[in-house]
């Protein structure tokens, strides 16, 4: 089922000439995991600014065409109803936590919706489940490490149970291991509670093994759309600023200096290229 | 001035005065520093900050507290020399003993009014202030900005502390020359900090608009203050001592010092 969708979908930033998103024609399904690659101001985040009502109602510009989220036009509904289908992950935690505990922080949104006061326990306590992050309710966010602060960045917007997670480069501010972590975390919501993730981020080797999708955006434009495996064998994505996994590059290097053709399939994990070249042996 | 500013920082308990009710810690406090403002008497002012430093043992803030008026030691001196020079500024007074005790009494009437202060803060976590103003129905837009105001002021002391770091390797000097030639050195220090202030509101405002703030009128709490019964005890008796206090103080000669 069609969760996402816009059609002939332009924005421009009031006082921009430019325009920041041109004919975004886009269709997403309930489940997907949606990697949004491009290099940095290339349109990711106003593309997903529009799929949460930030655009048109934060952001003054000018929009032509629709955006449909859970069947809710985005030019009629304001944000805060929108956030409760799509909800928004920015790249600072920092700036995106403002009360003096953890708890606080995750109860923020539910208690400005108005939510009774059980409701909002449980919800929050949910919220900290998922997250894996239940010893960290009394915490104050200055005793977090940058991972944990950007996993209550994630439990706050959870909390209001979106069907969407909307997530503006979550690991930018990561170590390896941490972000490492996180990307598993956001895996888990797909596989396990079937959020839909959409997700712009660099680190692609941690993501594309799991994405069932991969959009490669350039100045504004959707100029790549599909299954990350079919995307990287058929074209070649570091015009548009993307890097590809070391293992792609690897294997792409190999099927040239051997002249096979590992039968057209792109590994995307060093585990996925073990097998591919065991195959290859036999 | 620093030392001041810490004795009015939250210090983390579980003692019968950090679970009181924010609100009844505040009532006591200002009943103590109305008795410190009706009266001058010296010896009652001692009780007044004899109870004070009883309520600070009894929270184990004691050396916290007492650090804070130690530290309020220089403002305390200058009221003192500042009530001095009123008193002889005065037609017809000249510096004797009388001058100096009257000076001396409101001196030490300020370090009753510190130290209580002092008390209410130490052990009150910035959540509860937040929580007492919304039940004082202050309007939950001003509570955010206090408790947002506390959430951001290490943050923004860190990025404070990094801008003067950047721009001392590139050769900034803070420490040299007069006053004004030093003032204006912080600057390129200032600027690229409101810069960053400024950013970083502009992307506070759009995560605060995506967690739906404003978006009813009746805001609910998942955590809200309740006045227990030991709160009202404690409410009451302190009423009730300072009922007594204004009533010696109108109808009681009081013959102490």
């Amino acid at each position: 089922m069609t969760i996402i969708k816009s059609s002939n979908l332009w924005f421009k930033y009031s006082g921009s000439s430019e325009w920041a998103i041109r004919e975004v024609n886009i269709e997403i399904n309930e489940g997907e995991f949606v990697v949004l690659a491009g290099r940095s101001g290339c349109g990711k985040s106003t593309l997903m600014r529009c799929f949460n009502g930030l655009i048109p109602h934060f952001y003054e510009g000018e929009m032509i065409g629709k955006v449909e989220v859970c069947g809710l036009d985005t030019r009629e509904n304001p944000t805060y109803i929108l956030s409760q289908y799509a909800g928004m992950v920015f790249q600072n935690p920092d700036n995106q936590l403002f009360a003096l505990t953890v708890e606080a922080d995750i109860a923020f949104a539910l208690e400005n919706l108005s939510i009774p006061k059980e409701e909002i326990r449980e919800r929050v306590d949910w919220a900290l489940r998922v997250m894996g992050i239940e010893e960290l309710r009394d915490k104050s966010s200055l005793e977090l490490s940058g991972g944990q602060k950007q996993k209550v960045a994630i439990a706050s917007i959870l909390a209001m149970r979106p069907q969407i997670l909307l997530l503006d480069e979550p690991t930018s501010s990561l170590d390896p291991f941490s972000a490492k972590q996180l990307i598993d975390t956001i895996i888990s919501l797909n596989q396990k509670y079937k959020i839909t993730i959409l997700i712009a981020e660099h680190r692609l080797d941690l993501l594309l093994p799991y994405a069932s999708r991969m959009i490669v955006i350039d100045d504004g434009r959707i100029v790549l759309d599909g299954k990350p495996r079919e995307v990287l064998d058929k074209h070649d994505v570091m015009p548009y600023g993307v890097s590809v996994p070391r293992i792609v590059k690897v294997a792409t290097q190999l099927k040239k200096s051997l002249g096979y053709s590992f039968n057209h399939v792109v590994p995307l994990s060093v585990e996925e290229f073990v097998e591919i070249l065991r195959r290859w042996r036999n | 001035m620093s030392t001041i500013l810490r004795g009015l920082q939250f210090y983390p308990g579980k003692t019968v005065i950090h679970k009181l009710d924010p609100r009844v810690k505040l009532v006591i406090s200002l009943l103590l520093m109305m008795t410190a403002a009706i009266y001058l008497e010296v010896t009652i002012i001692t009780i007044v900050v004899a109870v004070e430093a009883l309520l600070s043992i009894i929270a184990k803030v004691f050396s916290r507290w007492a650090r804070t008026v130690y530290g309020a030691a220089p403002l305390i001196i200058l009221v003192f020399l500042l009530n001095v020079l009123f008193k002889l500024s005065m037609p017809g007074q000249s510096l004797g003993f009388q001058s100096i005790y009257e000076a001396l009494q409101l001196a030490y009437r300020l370090v009753a009014f510190l130290a209580s202060f002092s008390i209410f803060f130490l052990t009150t976590t910035p959540e509860e202030l937040g929580m007492a103003l919304t039940k004082m129905k202050v309007p939950y837009m001003y509570t955010f900005a206090f408790i947002s105001a506390i959430r951001f002021t290490p943050i923004l002391a860190e990025e404070l502390q990094s801008i003067i770091d950047a721009q001392k390797s590139r050769g900034l000097e803070l420490e040299k020359g007069n006053m004004i030639t030093r003032l204006r050195r912080y600057i390129p220090i200032l600027i690229p900090l409101m810069v960053n202030v400024l950013r970083r509101s502009y992307e506070l405002a759009e995560a605060i608009e995506v967690k739906c703030f404003g978006a009813k009128k009746n805001r609910t709490y998942l955590r809200e203050l309740k006045m227990t019964k030991r709160d009202l005890t404690v409410l009451s008796i302190s009423i009730t001592l300072f009922t007594l206090a204004i009533y010696v103080k109108l109808f009681v000669k009081l013959n102490i010092p």
